[in-house]
């Protein structure tokens, strides 16, 4: 089978130009960048602003160590930027957002109700007062699990201000992320 | 036209996987068997392949696909907590949120892409309401009362209900965050286990303590209402607003911060165990003579986590007013798959129900199974030094020979088992009757310092001889503990009532108080496994066996796994946990591994073998 014998090689030039015409790209729009941005903020001298990020990037096409020195400096830097993000975005959404939000109330009853001789919630009465309280046996469907459908339902609305901050996440999560909690708790969600 | 319904639970505890086949369980994993990572709970891409294969279709073969709860109405309790909370309780936020953004809010794309070909309807039940039809369907009651009780699902924490034939209705419901799962969940924590697999630790250490905690408890944590529903002072907690279980609230009320894991555990953390088991079976016994009043049924059926505690099914058993009991042995979330289906089965298609006499969980004996061929193979390939027995007569003989020597058995025979417990094809079996054998199982095998008894698996027939059990009640699914009889208890002298007030728990446990004292508690009770012919096969007939050279039809059994290790799926993993650990027979089929006879240089890593586990410790 000499055809596919050739195939590895082939395989790895073709991952090689792609990964050096990657670093190029990247050079130039960094070369571009600098200058742009240093001309936009009044520097005398934005061509040796561009010429520090040729000079910066454009071993890495030659050189392996500087390639590689320069992806794990890339993803380090995404890496923490997106941490950052994600961290900012969590602290807008919880404290603006839902703080603001909050003083509207909440359907988590914590206060003891005075003369209370039953804590048992008859299911099938109240399921036209709000979302959980289903008839039972009833199921859901695909379509039924977006949040979209959770915010048409009364006094909902507001979720729809979420649906960005979801979005974002979408764009800012982590895969390395250890999401296992502490023993020391319960797990919520 | 055949109709193939599967059932999955992920993303929250334990996922698992569940085949339907006409309404008939066909099998059912658990996830973590395979992964080998405890209480897994990424999608069970493994269970499915497994279910799939059992089942003998493909993906796109599937008529529907029934997931074990609402992650919409999840996540409506989350927001309207954050919001009861705000601005406290970011920890928790940060936690959650990258979570539903990620994943729980694309759930039907996520299964479907795990399911390629599959066009067919993909369901969402209701979390209690899978949990509720896991115990009603496959029970052998053609009407019969419901109770589901966990920490907590979508907002339910847990629910009251009446099913008939191929109907159930949970006419009730308690909400987050009042909750008696959360409430145990809390002193389990406090005294130092881990939540949501500790539980049944403080269960066992109960019987060392005194209840002298349950007033305080009943003045400042929680009111309980003649109807056994309850409202919790989320003052004293903090699992809604943080990463904790317990406020500092809580731990001025009971005098110090939480025990360390680990450490030494005193007369106060087991007398919090007493108490808060006592007010746990005092919520439940008023909850199922409320239920009872509200349904009239003469049966009862249990599922949710809380189910899981045998100590207060076997009070509700004996001091409810309900005759019969069933609870589902996949009580926590991994029964949730099969609820799940059922539901989708019964009340989606409106299928008709035929109760079994027995019950339709087949032994829950649902998982794989390996043939002797196959398992020849692998001992070849691995070097292992065995034996292959043509029958079967002869292969019982020898381990029940091996057994009343006082041998370390590792029993592996037949399906997996599906819930948390092993129940005689995954288990590590020893004479019950041996005042060493306690000792040795825990130290050598499980390598840890236990102060809870094994259990006992007892021929069906002589059940009611050696335990406070009616002779028509079975607990095929070890979920009933019940006291020894008067007359195989052993008095204490002088000296054991000394050890008796020692603070080493392992020395108390070490005082013999009955015949069989491998399985007998402190306090005299058993979580007992009654074994029969019909759900049991090949293990009754070895305790037969045994029973016929030694005149005792009780047994040690205990699951076949290390500390922190989920329950062995394959004769490999059998094979490297029998290599690793002091057990002195394996027995993979018809096949008997002595150790004695097994080369040294084939002995693993014993170290890195523990330390693999080591992070989940249970």
């Amino acid at each position: 089978m000499p055809w596919t014998s050739a195939l590895p090689p082939l395989t790895i030039s073709f991952r090689r130009a792609e990964v050096i015409a990657f670093w190029t790209v990247a050079t130039a729009v960094l070369v571009l960048v600098l200058g742009i941005t240093a001309k936009a903020l009044g520097s005398t001298t934005p061509l040796s602003w561009a010429v520090t990020g040729f000079v910066v990037l454009v071993p890495g096409i030659v050189s392996r160590t500087w390639f590689e020195f320069g992806v794990r400096g890339w993803n380090k830097g995404v890496r923490w930027l997106t941490a950052a993000m994600r961290a900012y975005l969590l602290r807008i959404c919880y404290y603006v957002v839902l703080n603001s939000v909050s003083h509207t109330g909440s359907a988590l009853e914590l206060a003891v109700r005075k003369g209370d001789v039953s804590r048992w919630i008859r299911r099938n009465d109240r399921s036209s007062e709000g979302f959980g309280f289903l008839r039972t046996g009833s199921v859901a469907r695909d379509d039924d699990q977006s949040l979209l459908a959770l915010a048409r339902g009364p006094g909902r609305a507001w979720l729809v201000s979420l649906m960005p901050v979801v979005l974002l996440l979408m764009l800012l999560r982590d895969e390395a992320q250890d999401s296992s909690l502490p023993s020391s708790t319960y797990t919520l969600y | 036209m055949t109709n193939h319904i599967l059932g999955i639970s992920a993303f929250y505890h334990d996922s698992a996987a569940v085949i339907l086949r006409d309404g008939e369980i066909v099998a059912a994993a658990q996830e973590e068997r395979f992964t080998r990572h405890k209480h897994d709970p990424r999608f069970p891409a493994n269970a499915v392949t497994f279910c799939l294969a059992e089942a003998g279709i493909a993906a796109c073969d599937l008529d529907a696909v029934a997931f074990y709860e609402q992650p919409l109405v999840k996540w409506d309790r989350l927001v309207e907590t954050f919001l009861a909370y705000a601005p406290r309780g970011f920890e928790l936020f940060e936690e959650a949120m990258p979570a539903w953004g990620e994943l729980k809010l694309q759930l039907p794309t996520r299964i479907r892409g795990e399911l390629p070909g599959f066009a067919g309807e993909l369901y969402f039940a209701h979390h209690h309401e899978s949990h509720a039809a896991s115990a009603f369907f496959p029970s052998p009651f053609a009407d019969a009362a419901i109770l589901t009780v966990d920490a907590v699902g979508e907002w339910s924490t847990s629910a009251l209900g009446h099913g008939h034939g191929n109907r159930l209705d949970l006419s009730h419901e308690q909400r987050f965050p009042h909750s008696l799962g959360m409430l145990y969940s809390a002193f389990t924590h406090y005294c130092g286990f881990r939540v949501n697999s500790g539980e049944y630790k403080l269960m066992g250490l109960a019987p060392y303590g005194k209840p002298r905690f349950v007033d305080l408890i009943l003045k400042r944590l929680i009111r309980i209402m003649d109807d056994g529903s309850l409202w919790l002072d989320m003052a004293y907690f903090q699992y809604a607003s943080g990463l904790t279980m317990t406020s500092p609230l809580f731990h001025e009320l009971f005098d110090g911060p939480p025990r360390a894991p680990e450490g030494l555990i005193t007369q106060k953390e087991m007398d919090l165990a007493a108490s808060i088991q006592v007010v746990c079976e005092e919520v439940l016994l008023r909850t199922v003579r409320y239920l009872h009043a509200l349904t009239g049924a003469q049966n009862l059926v249990m599922a949710g986590g809380v189910a899981l505690n045998c100590v207060a099914n076997g009070r509700i058993l004996r001091e409810g007013p309900f005759e019969n009991l069933w609870i589902q042995p996949a009580a926590g979330d991994a029964g949730g798959a099969l609820g799940a289906a059922l539901l989708i089965w019964h009340h989606e298609l409106d299928n008709p129900r035929q109760p079994q006499s027995t019950d339709a969980q087949k032994g829950s004996l649902l998982g794989p199974a390996f043939n002797n061929d196959d398992i020849s193979i692998l001992l070849d390939s691995l070097g292992a030094t065995y034996e292959r027995i043509a029958g079967e007569d002869k292969l019982l003989d020898r381990v029940a020979q091996l057994i009343a020597a006082e041998k370390v058995v590792g029993w592996f025979q037949g399906r997996m088992e599906f819930g948390p417990r092993a129940l005689g094809c995954r288990s590590i079996i020893g004479d019950a009757r041996s005042p060493r054998m306690q000792q040795k199982m825990n130290v050598s095998i499980k390598f840890r310092e236990s102060f809870r008894p094994f259990a006992p698996c007892v021929l069906r027939e002589h059940a009611d001889e050696y335990f406070d059990l009616r002779e028509d009640v079975e607990s095929p699914y070890m979920l009933l503990v019940a006291p020894v009889r008067d007359r195989w208890r052993t008095a204490l002298n002088e000296a054991d009532r000394v050890k008796m007030e020692d603070p080493d728990l392992r020395v108390r446990l070490s005082v013999a108080r009955s015949s069989v004292p491998a399985i007998t508690h402190v306090d005299y009770s058993a979580r007992v496994q009654t074994v029969d012919a019909s759900r049991h096969g090949r293990y009754y007939r070895l305790m037969k066996r045994f029973f016929e050279y030694t005149g005792c039809p009780v047994i040690v059994n205990t699951s076949f796994n290390i500390r922190g290790e989920p329950i062995v799926c394959t004769p490999e993993d059998a094979y490297r946990c029998f290599m690793a650990t002091d057990m002195d027979c394996l027995v993979l089929e018809n096949h008997i591994l002595i150790k004695e006879d097994q080369a040294f240089s084939m002995l693993p890593d014993i170290d890195a073998y523990r330390k693999q586990y080591s992070g989940a410790l249970d």
